[in-house]
């Protein structure tokens, strides 16, 4: 189809990943039409075992290389996944990715302790991005970004080990 | 160092909890947390010492735990709904944390596989050059300009505007030299009032080497008095 090889161009030569929003405005497609596209182009790129891959998650997606590859490209690429993440910082950084969107409260009720410093020197990472609570103005909502799923060599969050279990795991209700 | 370096070296207060009664091979039961109460209690006396900003995080799970303890041991102890809800849900929140903890292992290990995904940059190959929104205008721009500007004054420092005026001695001895001619006398004060610091030092070099040239009476009481001159010019 067509639609698929225009969207393997422009994520190409954008690099960076894009919103589907953006994508429709880019390639004239309707919205449902880009999904179904991304869907397709992933799709293609894993059966056919090409070099590449898709990333999809959160409306966004972005072209990126195989993992099997990673030790190969390490080669010619700068270290920019070698900074080692310390164990309270890999914690949060795992409530936020099963739990995300997630405010700050959430985390600290379930780690039990400060996490203000944790949560800004991953933000500054670029593994974790907030945006503003719709339903709170004044506080933010933290959730995982591609970087952080490049980092671990996966699709989207869903593919986290027992992503589900962890989803449901508590009948806590956490207030926001 | 830094809070966030100092507490680092640190557990928070759910993750000793945990540890310790793992450490002790229990289950999270509102009875084994009773049995730990006590080694929980010495660690809080070591983050009292070194850590005071946690000291808070872990005063409220230490609160929680006697209350707990105090059930343990008290049985004829009659809780309120609230504080037994709190036990409850304070049990819970520790599976749920034990949870997360494993989880966070797993995560680690997805990154040490090191099957890391690589992008290109954004736009690599497309040239730097400026590529205006369609909808910009010079109104727009100013706006935006304006705003760059505010914000950008708000990081420099307060500024006084000095000005240094430049003073030639010439300059002053000529103009020493035309009051002399237009009045017999003047006073030194008079000639430098309301002048900076500066200019009167000028002025009396300008007046030193007046002095030099030509044939003047100047009269000084005593020290750091007003100068009088006195032009002997024929008018």
């Amino acid at each position: 189809m067509k639609s698929v090889a225009k969207l393997e161009a422009l994520l190409f030569i954008y690099g960076e990943s894009l919103s589907f929003k953006k994508i429709t405005k880019i390639l004239d497609i309707e919205l449902p039409e880009i999904e179904k596209t991304a869907q397709e182009l992933k799709k293609v790129l894993e059966n056919e075992n090409k070099g590449l891959r898709l990333l999809i998650d959160n409306q966004k997606v972005q072209l990126v290389s195989a993992p099997e590859f990673s030790d190969l490209l390490s080669k010619v690429i700068r270290e920019e996944f070698e900074e080692n993440l310390t164990p309270a910082s890999l914690e949060t950084l795992t409530i936020v990715a099963y739990r995300g969107p997630i405010s700050r409260a959430q985390i600290e009720y379930i780690r039990g302790v400060n996490s203000s410093f944790i949560l800004r020197s991953l933000l500054m990472r670029g593994l974790i991005e907030r945006f503003t609570n719709p339903k709170k103005p004044m506080s933010y909502l933290y959730q995982v970004t591609f970087d952080f799923l490049k980092l671990l060599g996966i699709n989207k969050t869903e593919e986290l080990p027992d992503f589900k279990k962890y989803q449901e795991i508590d009948k806590i209700n956490i207030s926001l | 160092m830094n809070y966030e370096l100092r507490i680092k070296n640190f557990s928070g207060p759910i993750e000793k909890l945990l540890e310790l009664i793992e450490g002790k091979k229990l289950d999270i039961t509102e009875l084994s947390l009773a049995q730990v109460t006590a080694d929980f209690l010495k660690y809080l006396q070591t983050i009292e010492k070194f850590s005071p900003q946690l000291l808070a995080d872990f005063l409220v799970v230490a609160a929680k735990l006697l209350l707990i303890k105090s059930k343990a041991l008290l049985p004829e102890l009659k809780l309120t709904k609230e504080e037994e809800t709190e036990i409850k849900d304070f049990t819970q929140r520790l599976i749920l944390y034990k949870e997360f903890k494993k989880a966070s292992q797993e995560i680690a290990r997805l990154v040490s596989q090191k099957r890391h995904l690589y992008t290109r940059e954004f736009l690599q190959n497309a040239k730097a050059a400026f590529y205006p929104p369609s909808n910009v205008n010079l109104i727009i721009l100013g706006k935006m300009m304006e705003k760059i500007f505010n914000s950008l004054k708000d990081l420099l420092p307060d500024v006084q505007k000095i000005t240094l005026k430049a003073i030639k001695l010439e300059e002053k001895i000529a103009e020493i030299l035309e009051r002399l001619n237009k009045n017999v006398k003047i006073n030194f004060k008079e000639l430098n009032k309301q002048k900076t610091k500066i200019e009167i030092i000028i002025s009396f070099l300008a007046l030193l080497h007046i002095l030099q040239d030509y044939h003047l009476e100047v009269e000084q009481e005593r020290n750091f008095s007003d100068i009088i001159i006195k032009s002997n010019f024929k008018k």
